[in-house]
């Protein structure tokens, strides 16, 4: 498998509490994994792990066979390794085309080779026009996003993660208060990513659009992998089974 | 509408910069009584502290209580190197000041932008004690409780900025280049970025921008322009001590900064021609004029957020959008009969 992201023995405690323990997995290149597992599995802490939001007490991150566990977040950020967040970030004194427009200045230019996908070819007012469209959030260009719905907030924060050029992209909750349409349109636009050479790791908790739309799943509980492997695997596991169903005794 | 009653913006700052130049001619062609000169001089050596100051408070939203300490380390360098140790000539000795300033604030940011919110504000406020109690005890450099007296005033060759009205013009010049090295890095990329920092921090790592450089630098840059407003201070007082560099005189920034306006150039400029004309009027009140003072503090902070220049700001706005809906009112409407 060619792997651009390889995690290995990420730990992390915070007082008596141990967050993540040594988790190792690979995510393999143009693919889209899921992390999914119960609330306070340890998803979140594992995201900010690797995108340096935190730091690791122990364990490896590499992108591109490139070590990011010393970097700084924004380097890693600027290395393409990207991500969204459970709770929707975007500046709030910004419009929606600023917002990817300083994301796109601060990135750096696009370089990454072997990406198709929509925002990545031009000067920056192309860029951004072309992810706006690609979004349909060309009506909400202006807008503050404060005065936009769930969906087109969500969608901006996608928009302004993409604007980085990543070649990896870690969307945390992206599905939180969509109903099952408006996860399958955002899946829509993820998949057209993925065909255009992104690599996406999906973190959410919810089994059923996961097992749908995910390639490959690892399974979080209580900060430490539970289970791995495809959709059917995943559901056939008797440990996972247990966690969702709650027969774990 | 109100766009349309309005210069482009590279016409407002020219226009903009150009009153300001006039203000500070005027000021110093038709104010000839020397009281008015020595305040003027103390609110345009507080300003040129308190505009830098704006940039790391009011843009990146970190509120520093030390910044007394930095205004006392540039007084110090002069009057050390000046007179207490050596005898330069001021000149010389302030890029030393400047750049003594520059290492022991970027040192210390390591240290404080480990922290965020109060917690940042407590380490800022532990400096500026730290540096005061420095400037009292290191009596080798200092002169200890007792301060250090009989500092220069500067001059350029024959020309001694020795009168109030001639140290007007070095504290007007240096001023101007204070306001608009501001001004120029607020409206561009260190802008944008300061205020991604105040928004939310976090995401603009994520986004790729070295958080921390630029708030280094900003750190520098206010803490640079403190310790040049004190060499000004130190040069126009001929003496100094300690008790000019306390807790409060960071506390007085602050209080420039929340009643002026945070966010913006102007407010804290405005912030502290307030407060120097207040503190005249109610001079006479005694132990009331701190509470008047404070009452005022509060009343802004409640009532007007964006501070003093908010206010003005918004009545502007006001009288503008009335401007406009009169003009639109009179304006024969389309298809109307003749």
């Amino acid at each position: 498998m060619d792997a651009i992201l390889q995690i290995e023995n990420l730990s992390k405690r915070f007082g008596g509490v141990e967050a993540v323990k040594a988790v190792s997995f690979d995510v393999p290149r143009g693919g889209l994994v899921g992390l999914i597992g119960p609330n306070g599995a340890g998803k979140t802490t594992f995201v900010n792990l690797v995108t340096k939001h935190d730091s690791p007490d122990t364990g490896t991150v590499m992108l591109d066979a490139k070590p990011m566990h010393n970097l700084p977040s924004f380097k890693v950020a600027r290395a393409g390794l990207a991500r969204t967040y459970q709770k929707n970030r975007l500046f709030f004194e910004e419009s929606v085309a600023e917002n990817l427009r300083t994301a796109m200045i601060w990135g750096g230019a696009a370089k990454h080779e072997g990406l198709r996908y929509p925002g990545l070819q031009g000067r920056e007012e192309e860029r951004t026009k072309e992810l706006l469209d690609f979004f349909a959030l060309t009506p909400q260009r202006d807008s503050l996003p404060s005065g936009l719905s769930h969906l087109h907030r969500r969608r901006a924060e996608v928009a302004q993660a993409l604007a980085l050029a990543p070649k990896l992209l870690m969307l945390d909750e992206p599905f939180a208060g969509f109903s099952r349409d408006e996860a399958f349109d955002l899946i829509e636009h993820l998949r057209a990513c993925q065909k255009g050479g992104l690599t996406m790791l999906l973190i959410d908790h919810n089994m059923e659009v996961m097992m749908e739309v995910c390639e490959y799943l690892y399974v979080m509980h209580h900060g430490a992998l539970l289970a791995a492997g495809t959709p059917n695997e995943v559901r056939a596991n008797q440990d996972v089974i247990n966690v969702y169903l709650g027969a774990e005794t | 509408m109100i766009e349309r009653l309005l210069p482009s913006s590279t016409a407002r700052a020219i226009i903009g910069w150009l009153i300001v130049a006039a203000i500070l001619v005027l000021l110093w062609a038709l104010v000839g009584n020397n009281y008015h000169l020595r305040l003027l001089i103390s609110a345009g050596t507080a300003m040129i502290a308190v505009i830098p100051f704006g940039l790391l408070m009011g843009h990146m939203g970190y509120m520093a209580m030390g910044q007394g300490g930095f205004v006392g380390v540039g007084a110090y360098v002069i009057g050390c190197f000046t007179v207490q140790r050596f005898e330069l000539d001021f000149w010389a000795v302030l890029p030393v000041s400047i750049i003594i300033t520059a290492v022991l604030a970027y040192g210390f940011s390591f240290l404080l932008f480990r922290l965020r919110g109060y917690h940042f504000s407590i380490g800022t406020l532990a400096l500026g004690q730290l540096l005061y109690l420095a400037f009292d005890s290191w009596e080798w450099v200092t002169g200890g409780p007792h301060g250090t007296s009989g500092i220069p005033r500067p001059a350029i060759g024959e020309y001694v900025f020795g009168t109030n009205s001639r140290f007007f013009i070095l504290v007007a010049v240096i001023l101007f280049i204070s306001a608009f090295s501001s001004w120029w890095l607020a409206r561009g990329q260190v802008g944008r970025a300061l205020s991604a920092i105040r928004q939310d921090e976090d995401l603009a790592a994520a986004r790729g921008l070295n958080v921390l450089r630029y708030k280094q630098f900003i750190f520098v840059f206010a803490a640079v322009w403190a310790g040049v407003s004190g060499a000004l201070y130190a040069a126009m007082q001929i003496s100094i001590d300690p008790s000019s560099f306390t807790i409060w005189s960071s506390f007085q920034q602050v209080i420039y900064v929340i009643i002026g306006g945070t966010g913006t150039l102007l407010g804290p400029a405005i912030g502290v021609i307030f407060i120097t004309f207040l503190d005249q009027l109610i001079a006479d009140f005694g132990v009331w004029n701190q509470l008047i003072l404070g009452s005022l503090i509060v009343i802004t902070v409640l009532f007007f957020r964006g501070g003093l220049w908010g206010g003005i700001r918004m009545l502007a706005r006001l009288a503008l959008n009335a401007v406009g809906l009169a003009r639109a009112a009179k304006a024969p409407r389309p298809g109307a009969a003749e």
